[in-house]
């Protein structure tokens, strides 16, 4: 089970709205390369890993994932707090405000909903931690991308934050990829004694 | 706080698991506790957190002690043998719970079971994350 803190884990306090950007930044919410989607992969991929290492690593950054979905929906709404119609209509966000009004909902960038299709989970440890290999780099891009659309610098900070989570993220599933590829595809290899 | 400046005179452990470390607020800052892994986007770098009253300094303790924590934690997830990361765990892990401690004593519950027995029920009080509560 999981327990709640009250908190995020990292802050977030955006003083300037900006409702372009909350359309753009939703997209780490509901987008393919998302962090709800990041949080479903990992957390369903978890029960077939082969290890216990593997059974950790999945759970413990899944559960981080969430906590980054909160950092995502948090920078959203305060980004739409206080919008007036016209500036909801200047975004183009009028279809959103049909929907939803200013509430929250896991869509793109596009204005596509989120869809489990986003993610696989193949009950193969290498190909499923290369799957989450290639999401990692994948969010670290889009973060990239939301940090060249702005100049806030209560966007920037855990824009950043978040992108550099992807970072070490990759580096732990890499770690993990690389000893399960030894391990299970090539254990009768003789490696050279150092 | 020697184990973040002196990684290189220890001699205990396999070149492999020597890790140079961030000092916390700044690995905090950064979003990443590991030396040899960050890497900035276009020499963007964040700035210092500057608490701006006494609820935000201590939150912000209860933050960066517990993500070093967690930064260890995923380390440790594949490097279960570690013994010095082991440690620096265990050791973080308490400093987190200490400053949850301190912070829930003077502004209310991070975890609903630290609630205090009051009425109207503590736990629902504001703020929630999302409201500016930094």
């Amino acid at each position: 089970m999981w327990s709640y803190s009250k908190k995020l884990q990292y802050p977030v306090d955006i003083k300037r709205k900006d409702i372009q950007m909350a359309k753009y930044i939703i997209t780490q919410f509901g987008g393919a390369n998302g962090e709800l989607g990041a949080c479903l992969r990992y957390l369903t991929q978890r029960y077939t890993m082969p290890d216990d290492k593997g059974k950790a690593l999945l759970t413990d950054i899944g559960t981080e994932e969430m906590a980054h979905m909160e950092m995502i929906s948090a920078m959203v709404y305060q980004l739409l707090e206080g919008a007036s119609l016209d500036e909801i209509k200047a975004a183009g966000l009028e279809a959103h405000y049909t929907e939803h009004g200013v509430s929250l909902y896991p869509i793109d960038a596009n204005g596509v909903p989120f869809t489990v299709t986003y993610f696989a989970v193949t009950g193969d440890p290498v190909a499923d931690l290369a799957e989450d290999m290639a999401a990692e780099q994948k969010a670290r891009t889009t973060y990239e991308h939301l940090m060249d659309l702005t100049d806030d610098p209560d966007l920037l900070a855990p824009l950043s934050y978040l992108r550099q989570r992807e970072i070490v993220h990759y580096q732990r599933f890499k770690e993990l990829y690389d000893e399960y590829v030894k391990k299970y595809y090539q254990p009768d290899i003789k490696r050279c004694q150092k | 706080m020697e184990i973040f400046e002196n990684q290189h005179q220890c001699s205990c452990q396999k070149e492999q698991d020597k890790q140079l470390l961030f000092q916390p607020s700044e690995a905090f800052m950064l979003g990443n506790l590991f030396q040899d892994l960050y890497q900035s986007y276009k020499g963007f770098s964040n700035y210092c957190f500057q608490p701006l009253n006494a609820r935000q300094q201590m939150l912000l303790n209860v933050q960066i002690n517990e993500f070093v924590a967690h930064e260890i934690n995923l380390y440790l997830d594949n490097h279960p043998h570690d013994k010095r990361m082991i440690q620096l765990y265990h050791e973080y892990a308490k400093r987190a719970k200490q400053a949850q401690k301190n912070f829930e004593k003077q502004f209310g519950p991070l975890n609903v079971s630290n609630s205090n027995i009051t009425k109207p029920f503590q736990w629902i009080e504001e703020p929630w994350p999302w409201q500016h509560q930094i």
